[in-house]
């Protein structure tokens, strides 16, 4: 086996992994505070492309600065579906939650059909063709960009959850809602918060991603099936431990293809799926059962 | 008693607004087109319906089917969404409920092979312009159309395209390397490569797969990059063909010559996304607007086609657009809307490349098993970002580049 | 209002439908026929899946796997060995049981619940679609394509639409047979149990892992069935259209509307679904996209506004129907 191809593969899959990351840590709040599975995270990851685009291509906003736009805007988008969607389920047996998604899923996914067409599109920025070379290893800068940011926001989310008082109110909910509710806290909103912010990851993920690849209608299912990997092997409601996860499931499939075939890279990653859900369910870093 | 009138009532309901009843009227020729129109694929289906639509206008402004009376051609729309039991129980309903005469379909090979077999069974002509499955017209059929090559020859075009480049212009690849997506397409052209390789005296020296959702494809490339082939033999989709050319070149892989078979290569929307990263890549695939064909024929149709959907034909609509005539021909022939009339008349077809309506460069005629027997491909290059007929020299408008130059050599790294 | 003998009431309530159903292939055209078809196969399919999860609340998010399973063995042994597809859908039974019960077994012995549960088949589902697409004797992402013997009953092949109905029809109603035996048998009130409240049921005695194994293998053979079915029905077999995820979300969203846990919401709601997403698509089909809008813009509302399916509401209807 070729050395090079193995250090690229390392570099590779750290790299993909920031983008899992990013995606699986708004999955991880939403799972981890309102005990929700929610399938169509990677829809509103799809919307934040569509978001992207529309503002680099329409209104000439750099995707990076579209961060600004797209992380207000797609957190109320989160906190209405929030509102008129996922609370009157709140109290439903899971599958009735599972279904709710499910259909909101098939909703924005032919919704952007319907009204964006079925089209590929895809921005150029001109900074995406500069490639960063170390050795006889290459990665492009817009890669680059994209994981810093994705381990910059874990770690703002980080900060906020353990610090602030919000942030603490967040963490008492997604531990004990009813004991949260007992010592005063309003349940009801931090729900829509942390739905919010879930949301706001995933549309920020969508602008991060933007330069490095392309959006259609059926983009959001290709990462919401790894990003619930991630969830898993890091544990439901564990953010670093999504942030790890996605290096771990980043460099699975990179080294998987790099190794055996990559037709058969996915197949890795369910098997350590299955593992970590047999051995330790509660992720590679704890969390609370659900 | 009541109650069992309501049971009763209620049941006639339900049974009613299943079966909505067929509009048929006089002087009109009912068409079935049976695309994947929503869907992962919905895009290209919808190219496939576009050029359908393009030929039946013009054969309905020029006084529709002559010997019915100059019938008008009605087409009527089904959408399979790329599954196959939507697109059986879709092809069910054309051909019983919207009684259509004949169906075109499906794009995919995987939705042809059921919806086909539904067409057969009810006698009704199925015509295939895309779908290149080999065993779709090997199964003893009789109603079953295609006009497309088979995916093997395509497979053996590709060979032949690179040995004329290699004896023509020079130096010949020694060694190529196969990347293809793994589905239905990708594994059975491979399967065709690894058997005819050795006839061409290509080595095979490298042979990678990948699922075509793949978010990255770094690893496979890097490998690919350390088996240092001549020449790359491809076959993606439009989302890979993206991500493979981008991460060629940030892996600055290069190769004498790279051809990947129709499919995303060829789509507008690649070269959109990839830039002049995707010049001097040779595509294998069925059409192209630049196709010197008998006088300035293709030309004119793309460009009435052009001034109608503001786009350059491709491989989709003027596949679906060429193949329309076929049925506009043998109904002429026939001059009955009958399906076994029709189907006789569809299996002596013989449309010339002269004078025909069909923008493609081969005759259009059926062999026993409704294959066409001589359906090829064309080769193209882009050049300038523009892709140019290389192959077949009769028809081509450009000279080849070639060996590929590399990153380094266009000035990109 | 009096309840009297509502079971008896209940049966001829059930005959007039059934008469329906029993004459229809005599009139009826083959689209409606296909639909029909349609119909009682996913009501058998959902109802495979209910006894798994509407009764012992092991949500399965992988049912695709067992329908593969079903369909590719029947398939491959046909196409292989030409052996009748009547005798290898025993055979895919038997390999779904084996899956099913391996399945289950790996997942109770540690404890898997809920959402970790569905999680779970899904992903086992999905392990097995990959594992087909790139397995080249079971024809790899072509999938099987099996010989046409024309009208060769004793092959499972058939000219005509009718035997299809015929066979989905028996298959939906043993499969509500089946159901309705198992809610008044012992198992079905461990089951339920299980469902209920597990750590109850332990406390109770119920040896609460054996009848979770069993409800999976059950169920996984029942699918099984369903799967040579869908093979026979198609003619063609690929893995993206039978291990797929969106097969396994067909299948539960169909009990799940009409009525989990029930014998009679899967058979609900596969008449409200199959022709709902039928006429949705043959309205709206022209534009992309519109129809599958509406279907998902139908699941939310039921989801609010009716969260325990429809069957309760119907059997609030059948029960003054019946005192009438």
């Amino acid at each position: 086996m070729n050395l090079d191809t193995i250090f690229q593969a390392l570099v590779s899959g750290i790299l993909t992994g920031g983008l899992f990351a990013l995606v699986a840590i708004g999955l991880t709040m939403i799972l981890g505070v309102l005990k929700i599975v929610n399938f169509a995270h990677g829809e509103f990851l799809m919307l934040g492309m569509y978001l992207t685009y529309y503002c680099y291509n329409v209104l000439g906003i750099d995707p990076y600065l579209c961060l600004l736009i797209s992380i207000p805007i797609f957190f109320l988008f989160g906190v209405a579906i929030q509102r008129i969607l996922i609370n009157p389920v709140l109290k439903s047996p899971m599958e009735i939650q599972i279904l709710l998604t499910l259909g909101l899923f098939f909703f924005l996914q032919n919704a952007a059909l319907f009204f964006f067409g079925p089209y590929l599109k895809s921005i150029k920025t001109g900074y995406a063709r500069a490639i960063i070379s170390i050795g006889s290893v290459n990665f492009s800068s817009t890669k680059l960009i994209m994981f810093l940011f994705s381990i910059a926001f874990t770690l703002v989310l980080y900060v906020f959850l353990k610090k602030s008082d919000l942030g603490k109110a967040i963490r008492a909910c997604s531990e004990d809602s009813y004991g949260a509710m007992l010592v005063g806290i309003n349940v009801r909103n931090v729900y829509m918060i942390a739905f919010g912010i879930g949301t706001a990851c995933a549309g920020a993920a969508g602008t991060l991603l933007m330069p490095v690849y392309y959006v259609d209608p059926y983009i959001g299912l290709t990462f919401v099936m790894t990003a619930f990997v991630v969830v898993v092997l890091g544990g439901m409601g564990n953010y670093i431990g999504a942030l790890v996860g996605g290096f771990i499931i980043g460099l699975t499939e990179s080294l998987g293809a790099a190794l055996f075939t990559a037709s058969l890279k996915q197949l890795a990653t369910f098997v350590i799926f299955i593992l970590i859900l047999l051995l330790r369910p509660t992720g590679l870093f704890g969390a609370r059962r659900m | 008693m009541r109650k069992y009138l309501v049971l009763i009532f209620a049941s006639i309901i339900m049974t009613m607004t299943l079966v909505t009843p067929a509009r048929a009227e006089a002087k009109e020729v009912r068409v079935g087109l049976l695309y994947p129109i929503s869907g992962p694929i919905a895009s290209i289906g919808r190219l496939c319906v576009q050029g359908h639509q393009f030929a039946v206008d013009k054969i309905n402004a020029e006084g529709g089917i002559k010997s019915l009376g100059g019938a008008k051609i009605k087409l009527i729309i089904a959408d399979t969404e790329g599954k196959a039991d939507v697109g059986m129980a879709e092809a069910e309903k054309l051909i019983k409920q919207e009684k259509v005469v004949a169906i075109f379909g499906a794009y995919q090979s995987g939705v042809t092979f059921p919806t086909s077999q539904v067409a057969e069974k009810y006698k009704t002509p199925f015509l295939i312009a895309q779908a290149v499955a080999d065993p779709i017209t090997e199964r003893g059929f009789k109603y079953i159309f295609r006009t497309q090559f088979k995916a093997s020859w395509n497979a053996v075009y590709t060979l032949d395209i690179l040995k004329w480049l290699g004896e023509k212009y020079g130096p010949m690849a020694k060694t190529v390397a196969l990347l293809y997506e793994n589905t239905l397409w990708g594994q059975s052209t491979a399967k065709m490569w690894k058997r005819k390789c050795p006839d061409y005296a290509f080595k095979i020296v490298g042979d990678f797969s990948y699922s075509k959702t793949a978010t990255d494809l770094s690893s496979t490339i890097s490998k690919l990059k350390g088996k240092k082939p001549d020449a790359v033999l491809q076959i993606s989709y439009l989302t890979d063909a993206i991500l493979v050319t981008k991460t060629m070149y940030e892996l600055d892989f290069n190769c004498m010559a790279r051809i990947p078979s129709g499919g995303g290569h060829s789509d507008p929307r690649f070269i959109e996304a990839v830039g002049n990263l995707g010049e001097n890549i040779i595509v294998n695939h069925m059409f192209h607007p630049s196709l010197k064909g008998p006088g300035t024929k293709v030309q004119d149709v793309n460009e009435a086609y052009k001034a109608k959907y503001k786009d350059d034909m491709d491989d989709y609509s003027a596949s679906s657009y060429s193949i329309t005539f076929v049925l506009k021909d043998a109904l002429e022939r026939a001059g009955s809307t009958n399906g076994e009339k029709l189907r006789d008349a569809i299996a002596t077809t013989d449309i010339g490349i002269n004078n025909s309506p069909s923008i493609y460069p081969y005759a259009l005629k059926f062999d026993k098993t409704g294959q066409d027997p001589v359906a090829t491909g064309i080769a193209t290059q882009y050049q300038n970002g523009k892709l140019v007929m290389i192959y077949p020299e009769e028809y081509a408008s450009a000279k080849p580049i070639y060996p590929m130059p590399s990153w380094k050599e266009r000035g990109l790294r | 209002m009096t309840m009297s003998s509502p079971g008896k009431k209940l049966y001829t309530v059930l005959i007039v439908p059934l008469i329906i159903f029993l004459v229809l292939p005599i009139f009826a055209g083959s689209y409606l026929l296909h639909i029909m078809i349609f119909i009682f196969f996913y009501a058998y399919l959902s109802q495979c899946w209910n006894i798994l999860s509407g009764y012992t609340g092991q949500f399965s998010l992988g049912h695709a796997a067992f329908l593969g399973v079903g369909a590719y063995t029947s398939s491959f042994l046909f196409s292989q060995y030409s052996l009748t597809p009547w005798v290898g859908m025993f055979i895919g039974a038997l390999v779904s049981l084996c899956v099913g019960l391996f399945i289950g077994h790996i997942c109770f012995r540690f404890g898997l619940k809920g959402a970790f549960f569905a999680l779970a088949t899904m992903a086992f589902a999905e392990i097995l679609r990959i594992l087909f697409l790139n397995l080249p004797s079971m024809g790899g992402a072509q999938g099987l394509l099996l010989p046409l013997r024309g009208n060769a009953p004793l092959l499972y092949q058939f000219e005509g639409k009718a035997p299809f109905y015929y066979i989905a029809l028996i298959m939906m109603l043993v499969s509500v047979a089946v159901a309705y035996a198992i809610e008044r048998s012992k198992t079905g009130f461990y089951f339920k149990a299980i469902h209920q409240n597990e750590e109850s049921a332990e406390a109770l005695g119920v040896d609460t892992k054996k009848y979770k194994v069993i409800a999976v293998g059950l169920s996984a053979a029942m699918t099984a069935f369903g799967g040579t079915f869908f093979a026979q029905y198609f003619m063609y077999i690929q893995p993206d259209n039978t291990y797929s995820t969106f097969v396994s979300f067909d299948i539960m969203l169909r009990s799940i509307i009409g009525g989990m846990g029930t014998v009679a919401g899967p058979v609900i709601g596969s008449f409200i679904l199959t022709p709902l997403a039928e006429i949705t698509r043959s309205f709206l089909g022209g534009k992309s996209g519109a129809h599958l809008m509406i279907y998902g813009l139908i699941l939310m509302a039921v989801c609010i506004f009716l969260p325990q399916g429809v069957y309760p509401g119907i059997k609030k209807w059948l029960t003054r129907f019946q005192s009438e």
